[in-house]
């Protein structure tokens, strides 16, 4: 009986997370197609439901612990319960970085200064793919997926350079879209991170199928994991 | 397991048989036995009786035991069994055993003391019967017993061939009895054999040419049943696998996606369509959570709320693929209880046509506008009295009249267009050679080529082989060509037109100095209104290069550039050789 309703408890823990990627997966999406269309109300739309993402989190993490105190799990229950707590948390701060980037269009609104809008797009795309097979792999515990998402990270960062390059470019030949440039600087930054912390999630998975936790070596990381607008 | 049925069939009559036997025989065994005992009763009596009349005279003489004696003695040698003489007070007096073996009781020989009561007395021992019966004289008086003891082999030898005899009927019976019994088993249970054969078959799901038993009354009811149901059940089942393979071809060839969750959420059946939609095999996604098989939160939530309610409907946009679909979510109900039905349509298409078509539109509007926003401007000017400054006047009425070309122009290539589009251009097709197609086109543009500062040359092979083709559509297709060439070559560049054979096609091509076209622009500048560089193509309608691929495609051609930015271009294209 017990065993049952752990398995049963456990199973419906990995549904929730899987809701929760896909809000974070949307809002993401939703913010960066805001940002292409100059569209303020769909972006404090996203800026909005990132409330609903936190509550998510803390409720999957009110029944982890729940599940901890009266089920006492071990070994791989143990670590699959441990990763979720990792997971959820990696994917509240990926809601934050939709939420950011929401911001930015809320406060660049109309503006006509043309934005990179196919790299910004292809980015988030990939990021959200990215994240979206890395759920799939920590779900199903698919190790081989796990050691391949962080790889594509590389396309990311590609776009990522190109995006900071054509950036530099234009503000030095127009000073005056410095602030304009910045912002966008911020947006296509946090997708980066974002495609970062997929690397977390897969991590977590090679963890919970083989209990090693190891540091998969995916991107240059020169930049501080603490910024956040 | 048949056998077994056989026997269980056999064997109660058998043993029933060997039973009823045992007793038959056990009664007539001991009938005759029975019977042999009293023959030998009398006939040992009647002996008794004559050894009693001839030695009556015996008795109460001298010498009496003498006399007994060799009697019994003579007697015993004839008759082979002991014979003796007592006095009526029951002791011997002659005897044909020796004295040593005369029973030290006398009154406890066989038959004596019933004798000695009744007048005759018979009885039986385990190896002998006795015999007495009292001597009597003429008046009546008794004067003694005579006792014959008979061995029982005496009687026994007589016995036995008769209880040999009668055994070996009933055994030889019996085994004829047993094997009557098997042939008949074997030929009643021989239908049972056959139904039963049937029966399995149908279990096996064969329900034609199963054979059934003709016989007897009892089992063709039972076989006609069979039959029939057999008859059913292949009816039916075949009208459902026809049912089915039809569902499943619908379901498999249908566009749109098709998922039914049950009310656990676990996931029953998944088509092709939405194995693609999600990336996902039935296999993998059977019974799994629909959240696992969807894994969008708000085709979810359509589920739970459908679940407990109405049929609902959604559409949106999901994923990083940027699927736009349309979901409709019907709780089955009756159908399948508790199972809900998530039907997607995949719109991403439709909606980038819708996208294309209003692109279209607003670009139309642009493009109309500009030059109508001028003509406006002028004819306001020449009201606010410009009018009045005649030379003034001219030069606007020339401008009025330049934009007026230039809407002309606008709204004659976009009838054209929407013309090829719809193919009701009519081609008039001729063998021509490429020579001849490129020559009139480089000579119509040389004059524009040498204002602009530019060399044209015509680099062609006279004898290429013709082509089949309407040559004044190809003409103004290579004039379109030449004339973006000029315009995007700066002063001093060259322009080649040339043709070369590849395969069975033709390929032409213009080539030029210019400014060349970025990578990202290449794939689109085949598009209606795409223009590159909007400052520079600022005179163009943005429809030259559309229309000549809609030209080329359908003389069965194909229409591309390549390009390097502040080299050059090279615009290609192949008509198939007549």
């Amino acid at each position: 009986m017990p065993r049952q309703t752990l398995d049963r408890e456990i199973h419906h823990l990995q549904d929730e997370v899987l809701l929760l990627g896909s809000m974070v997966e949307q809002a993401l999406l939703n913010a960066i197609d805001a940002l292409k269309r100059r569209d303020v109300e769909s972006a404090k739309h996203v800026y909005l439901n990132d409330d609903l993402i936190n509550e998510k989190r803390y409720a999957i993490e009110n029944r982890v612990l729940i599940l901890f105190a009266t089920q006492q799990p071990i070994a791989h229950d143990l670590r699959l319960l441990a990763a979720i707590l990792e997971v959820i948390t990696e994917l509240e701060r990926m809601g934050d970085y939709a939420k950011g980037i929401a911001k930015i269009v809320m406060r660049i609104g109309q503006s006509d200064i043309p934005i990179p809008g196919r790299e910004i797009s292809r980015m988030g795309d990939q990021s959200v793919s990215m994240l979206h097979r890395a759920l799939s792999a920590f779900i199903t515990e698919d190790v081989p997926m796990a050691y391949r998402i962080p790889k594509e990270d590389d396309l990311v960062d590609d776009l990522y350079n190109q995006v900071y390059h054509k950036m530099m470019a234009a503000m030095i030949a127009d000073p005056e879209i410095i602030d304009h440039s910045n912002c966008i600087m911020w947006v296509v930054h946090n997708i980066e991170r974002t495609a970062d912390r997929v690397t977390n999630i897969c991590e977590r998975t090679i963890f919970i199928a083989t209990g090693e936790l190891l540091e998969i070596d995916a991107s240059d990381d020169e930049w501080d994991d603490e910024d956040e607008l | 397991m048949r056998p077994l049925i056989r026997w269980r069939i056999v064997l109660p009559y058998l043993v029933l048989l060997i039973l009823s036997m045992a007793v038959f025989t056990a009664f007539v065994v001991n009938t005759i036995h029975q019977q042999e005992l009293d023959r030998w009763q009398v006939r040992s009596l009647e002996t008794a009786q004559s050894f009693a009349l001839q030695t009556a005279r015996l008795f109460n003489q001298p010498g009496e035991s003498e006399v007994l004696a060799a009697f019994a003695q003579s007697q015993a040698e004839i008759y082979d069994f002991e014979i003796t003489f007592l006095n009526p007070d029951g002791e011997i007096i002659a005897s044909s055993l020796p004295s040593e073996r005369w029973p030290r009781d006398p009154l406890r020989m066989l038959g004596v003391g019933q004798a000695l009561e009744e007048g005759r007395g018979f009885s039986r021992a385990d190896r002998s019967l006795g015999t007495a019966l009292i001597i009597q004289d003429a008046s009546g008086q008794p004067l003694g017993l005579v006792q014959l003891q008979i061995p029982s082999s005496y009687y026994q030898s007589d016995f036995e061939p008769v209880l040999l005899e009668s055994l070996a009927v009933i055994v030889m019976s019996l085994a004829g009895l047993v094997l009557i019994a098997l042939f008949v088993r074997d030929l009643s249970l021989k239908p049972m054999v056959s139904l039963t054969i049937a029966a399995q078959q149908m279990s096996l799901g064969n329900f034609t040419n199963l054979e059934f038993p003709e016989n007897p009354q009892e089992l063709t009811e039972v076989s006609g049943a069979l039959q029939s149901m057999a008859n059913n059940l292949g009816t039916q089942i075949n009208a459902l696998t026809s049912e089915r393979a039809k569902l499943s071809a619908v379901l498999n060839q249908m566009t749109d996606g098709v998922i039914i969750v049950d009310s656990d959420g676990k996931v029953q059946l998944l088509n092709p369509a939405a194995e693609r939609l999600f990336e996902i095999s039935e296999a993998a996604a059977l019974n799994r959570s629909v959240v696992e098989v969807m894994r969008y939160h708000q085709l979810v939530e359509l589920w739970r709320k459908a679940k407990s309610g109405e049929r609902e409907t959604i559409t949106l946009e999901i994923g990083p693929q940027h699927l736009f679909l349309q979901v409709v979510a019907t709780p089955l109900k009756a159908a399948l209880p508790g199972s809900t039905m998530i039907l997607l349509q995949d719109l991403t298409q439709m909606r980038r046509l819708e996208t294309v078509r209003r692109d279209f539109i607003s670009n139309v509007s642009h493009e109309l506008r500009t030059p109508l926003a001028s003509l406006k401007a002028l004819a306001e000017t020449l009201q606010e009295g410009a009018l009045d400054d005649p030379p003034a006047a001219r030069r606007f009425i020339i401008r009025m009249e330049t934009e007026i070309d230039n809407l002309t122009q606008l709204v004659n290539e976009l009838l054209e267009l929407s013309r090829i589009e719809s193919g009701k251009v009519p081609l008039s097709f001729h063998r021509i050679t490429p020579f001849d197609l490129l020559k009139p086109a480089t000579e119509r543009m040389a004059l524009q080529a040498e204002r602009a500062g530019l060399e044209l040359s015509l680099d062609c092979q006279v004898d290429l082989p013709a082509v089949f083709a309407d040559p004044s559509r190809i003409t103004q297709v290579l004039i379109n060509l030449i004339h973006n060439a000029v315009k995007f070559t700066p002063p001093g560049g060259k322009i080649t037109v040339s043709a070369y054979q590849d395969g069975d096609h033709i390929v032409f091509f213009v080539r030029d100095t210019g400014v060349g076209i970025a990578g990202k622009d290449l794939n689109r500048i085949f598009e209606r209104f795409y223009k590159a560089d909007r400052a520079r193509a600022g005179g163009g309608t943005g429809l030259g290069l559309s229309i000549a691929r809609h030209m080329i495609e359908s003389h069965g051609g194909y229409i591309w550039a390549e390009s390097e930015e502040q080299v050059g271009s090279t615009f290609y294209f192949t008509l198939p050789i007549a």
